[in-house]
């Protein structure tokens, strides 16, 4: 019963990933990509929670509010505590990311926040998906 | 070739997978050496036991509670002042520690009794204290000495105090992280939940992973109390027994120690809906990226940067002066888990050190995914090093200063490399930005003391030199002695 939940998961990971999806990002774009990926890499921890389901809902839930914020589309406004605690991380990242990576903000909106939701596949993809920790499924802490 | 066999381990190949050196390009999705698992046989590990890690490192640092091990002395005094966490109640928790002193007609009879006899004892000689800890060591748990049940029985008869047990015994787990987890999960499931704390501000938290090592907390204490927040709990450095019942009622849990409190923070956000911000205390910009969050998380930004400024003003000055001495110095963190993770961004960064080796005893693989995404590329990955690992990293990288534990310390002083306690700290507190502070002038203070150079010289050849400088006369003073001994007893 457990085995089936945690395969389901995966299910709908790998279809919020859309990981044959061929990307077709310019060369500039995946550079800068790569540059914030690594970035958040080797500064964030909320990215390594020990179990798959709490990491993934941080690497969701930030890197969502992050994509709104770059994009001024509309301000997240957080109703729970969980929320707001999204949004004061995804706050930082991207006032870090203004001063590592300003060519992102010389790029429209609509590309702005696609180049913040490919970062945050990528993430899912690397720290959840295909990673090698072997706690990462364990059902309890 | 990511991961490396050393010499001294051709004999047990095994240790291949725990040894690590990240190449370019390497990802943690591609290689992360095996941790928390099994020591494997011929490997000297420098681990520790389940027992110590409830004891030693969360449990001994509640201020206002008595700590009764229920086992041999020895267990008692091993986990027992070692390890300087302070509080502001005139540090009862350094003072004091019971134990029910078992011997082998106990252990073939049974110790509850006993058990009991000493929980009572405890509780007179102690008036003034109502709480108390009560650990299982191996003995005890093998004999099946039930402490919960003894512990209930004096909790209704005496009616005022209350008393929380852990089962812990040394042999559970593959190191004192399995004494963590069970500290955490027990505390979580027995405790939390029971008291209902004073709240004195709308804004509270929680600080998880922080054991006051040297004042570490109360530097992180004083920031928050400048800022107007309240903590609620503090696991465990000059925690109290009873506000820890309470942490149920924080609106934030800052969590510092991933490893050792990590578990309570997440059942924390998963029973309570309580959000947990890891945090990073050591390093100026950590801290202030820290200070900032918890700031931003309350709508308090106004006092964050207020502190930040501050304090950044004080002490940048003196962090700058080091700076300048300790770029392009090698390092080894070779400590227990988190403080890989937590400390090597903040040297290289903000010191401009190289960290060229990393080594933990209990990390699990979450500490090796952190330790490696910070980490340079050409540095040395260690899970559950042991000394003759160590002695061969020393020989490939050289370092100028190693930050261990006293175990591995008292190697690397015997061959005269700096050494510093990353666990206990040498000269704290560490944390905050005082705190970093004083450990860049630990670093300082440690690489070029003349102290290193001294030790290496031969004091025969002293003994020798000063012998022929002397001529005859040194007869007349002091036969038998050579003329070094005879001039360090004149003074």
């Amino acid at each position: 019963m457990e085995e089936k939940k945690v395969e389901l998961e995966w299910e709908v990971l790998r279809e919020l990933l859309k990981l044959d999806e061929v990307c077709l990002m310019s060369e500039p774009l995946e550079e800068l990509i790569s540059g914030i990926y690594s970035f958040i890499q080797s500064k964030c921890l909320w990215q390594f929670f020990p179990r798959e389901w709490d990491r993934k809902a941080n690497i969701v839930g930030i890197m969502g509010m992050a994509a709104e914020l770059v994009a001024n589309s509309r301000l997240p406004q957080p109703e729970t505590l969980v929320e707001r605690y999204y949004y004061v991380e995804a706050k930082m990242l991207v006032s870090d990311i203004k001063k590592e990576f300003p060519q992102l903000f010389e790029l429209g909106e609509a590309e702005r926040r696609e180049v913040i939701e490919k970062v945050k596949k990528k993430l899912l993809e690397v720290m959840v998906l295909k990673s090698i920790n072997p706690e990462l499924r364990l059902s309890s802490y | 070739m990511p991961f490396v066999l050393f010499r001294c381990d051709e004999v047990i190949p095994e240790r291949e997978k725990h040894c690590y050196v990240k190449a370019p390009g390497e990802d943690v999705h591609e290689f992360l050496p095996a941790a928390n698992i099994a020591t494997i046989p011929g490997s000297l590990t420098e681990r520790g036991c389940s027992y110590c890690g409830a004891k030693l490192v969360i449990g001994g640092a509640i201020k206002d509670c008595i700590q009764l091990i229920h086992g041999p002395v020895g267990c008692a005094y091993n986990t027992w002042h070692t390890k300087r966490y302070l509080s502001d109640n005139d540090n009862f928790q350094l003072k004091h520690v019971c134990s029910t002193d078992m011997k082998e007609v106990h252990i073939v009879y049974g110790g509850m009794k006993r058990l009991e006899k000493a929980i009572k004892e405890a509780f007179e000689a102690y008036p003034e204290i109502k709480r108390m800890i009560v650990y299982i060591t191996c003995p005890t748990a093998l004999i099946g000495d039930d402490i919960n049940r003894v512990a209930k029985k004096v909790m209704e008869e005496l009616g005022d105090v209350d008393i929380f047990c852990v089962s812990c015994p040394g042999f559970a787990g593959v190191s004192q992280s399995k004494g963590h987890h069970e500290f955490n999960m027990e505390w979580m499931r027995g405790k939390v939940g029971q008291y209902e704390p004073e709240i004195t501000s709308p804004y509270t938290v929680n600080l998880i992973g922080e054991y006051n090592i040297q004042g570490d907390g109360f530097v992180f204490e004083d920031y928050m109390r400048r800022m107007g927040i309240q903590v609620i709990g503090h696991f465990t450095g000059n925690g109290s027994y009873d506000m820890l019942r309470g942490m149920h009622r924080a609106k934030l849990n800052v969590v510092i120690c991933a490893r050792s409190a990590g578990y309570i923070a997440n059942e924390l956000k998963r029973r309570f809906g309580i959000p947990r911000l890891d945090i990073d205390p050591w390093g100026f910009k950590y801290v202030a990226e820290g200070i900032r969050k918890i700031g931003a998380f309350f709508g308090l930004e106004d006092r964050a940067e207020k502190l930040i400024a501050e304090e950044t003003a004080k002490w940048k000055p003196k962090l700058d002066w080091y700076r300048e001495r300790l770029a392009g110095k090698k390092i080894c963190i070779w400590t227990g888990g988190p403080r890989l993770w937590h400390w090597v961004k903040a040297f290289e960064d903000e010191l401009g050190m190289r960290v060229v080796a990393m080594s933990c005893k209990f990390g699990h693989p979450d500490d090796f995914e952190k330790a490696i995404s910070r980490g340079s590329e050409g540095t040395i990955y260690i899970d559950d090093g042991n000394e003759l690992e160590f002695f061969e990293v020393i020989e490939m990288v050289k370092p100028d200063l190693i930050y261990t534990g006293p175990r591995v310390g008292d190697l690397v002083k015997k061959l005269h490399i700096p050494y510093l306690n990353g666990h206990g700290e040498h000269n704290g507190p560490y944390m905050g930005f005082e705190g970093f502070v004083n450990m860049a002038r630990d670093m300082y203070n440690a690489i070029y003391s003349p102290l290193w150079e001294l030790a290496r010289e031969d004091l025969r050849e002293w003994d020798d030199r000063l012998g022929s400088e002397e001529g005859d006369g040194g007869e007349e003073s002091g036969a038998g002695m050579g003329s070094f001994a005879r001039a360090v007893e004149a003074g």
